[in-house]
């Protein structure tokens, strides 16, 4: 396993998971990277009595904002791979090494999970429309052909990591950095990877149509504002 | 007569303050102006908006008013949004600068850490 591979877990108030969760990514890396967006709860002294790096914003932005500190401060620390993975427990951190595996032998600077390719234990119905929606919206607005679109487990390079800048502090992030690897020509692949939905994740508050709609208006403001 | 002096003042206050404020793009101090005078020019001649009116297709001038009132006001709405995710912006490079000062590696004692 590549040593300067670095894990970016973003996370709120994910005190009663993110000891797990960190355990997971260790597997793969020594260096796990948590950044706590805020919590009010013990996110932070799990995730470092775990063995993590932490990092606390002292207000909540987003998971975009979490992500994106994260990643500046595994490019600082000199991670030639920097893998983002969600703190919920949905993710299988062993999919990072197929995932190393796969940017070295297709020469890509960004592999995105795709659940599609791979597989969704326990997703509802509801969320797999949503997700083919958003995936049509994507080819639209970005014309990348993708099978899962907003998938939390993605592999960068250092270089494509220096590249994308994520500006969107909430849920849009995901789009945006799609919209960034079509914008700045950046080679990417898919891969398989497994989701697991628990009670707890979906309770998190993941895709719905309101939120759908949500991420819609800050893409938009967000353009409208450059 | 009190009415339309009235109405002027708050029509050329509206104009003082954008041309006080530091930051003027040239698009939005064009659209300032037009307003302020469509405003004094209505305010003081008062079948202006009725021609206005028609000239657009509308049939009151009344009726111009308030739609272009409700116009001005969407628009208005997403000036402010656009300048909360900008104020936003500058909220979370502050923010990151503050955790990027602090990490805490997982060698250390996690002494330091308390709630926020």
């Amino acid at each position: 396993m590549t040593q300067s591979l670095f894990i970016v877990i973003p996370a709120f108030n994910e005190g009663g998971v993110i000891a797990t969760a960190v355990k997971d990514a260790l597997s793969q890396t020594p260096t796990v990277i948590v950044v706590d967006d805020g919590s009010v709860d013990n996110t932070a002294l799990a995730a470092h009595s775990s063995g993590a790096w932490v990092l606390r914003h002292p207000v909540n932005l987003g998971q975009g904002a979490a992500l994106q500190t994260g990643i500046d401060f595994a490019i600082q620390q000199g991670a030639s791979h920097v893998a983002t993975f969600d703190a919920d427990g949905q993710h299988d951190a062993r999919d990072i090494q197929l995932m190393i595996e796969q940017m070295a032998h297709r020469g890509v600077d960004v592999i995105l999970g795709s659940r599609f390719l791979g597989s969704s234990i326990n997703m509802s119905t509801h969320r797999r429309w949503l997700l083919m929606c958003a995936t049509l919206f994507t080819r639209i607005t970005t014309g990348l052909r993708l099978t899962d679109t907003h998938n939390g487990l993605r592999l960068f390079s250092r270089e494509a990591a220096t590249k994308i800048r994520i500006c969107q502090n909430r849920m849009a992030h995901a789009s945006e950095i799609l919209s960034e690897i079509a914008r700045l020509g950046i080679s990417y692949a898919e891969a398989p990877v497994t989701i697991r939905y628990t009670e707890y994740s979906r309770t998190k508050g993941q895709q719905s149509a309101r939120g759908s709609l949500r991420i819609i208006k800050d893409l938009l403001i967000g353009a409208l504002s450059r | 007569m009190i009415a339309e002096i009235v109405l002027s003042i708050f029509a050329v206050a509206f104009l003082a303050y954008h041309l006080a404020s530091s930051s003027r793009p040239a698009y939005l101090s064009l659209a300032v102006w037009a307003i302020t005078v469509l405003a004094l020019l209505t305010i003081w001649i008062p079948d202006f908006s009725t021609t206005l009116a028609h000239w657009m297709g509308i049939g009151r001038g009344a009726d111009m008013i308030i739609y272009l009132w409700m116009a001005v006001s969407l628009l208005l709405f997403l000036f402010v949004r656009i300048s909360l995710f900008r104020l936003e912006e500058k909220l979370t490079q502050l923010t990151r600068r503050i955790a990027l000062a602090s990490p805490l590696s997982p060698d250390k004692s996690a002494s330091t850490l308390k709630l926020l």
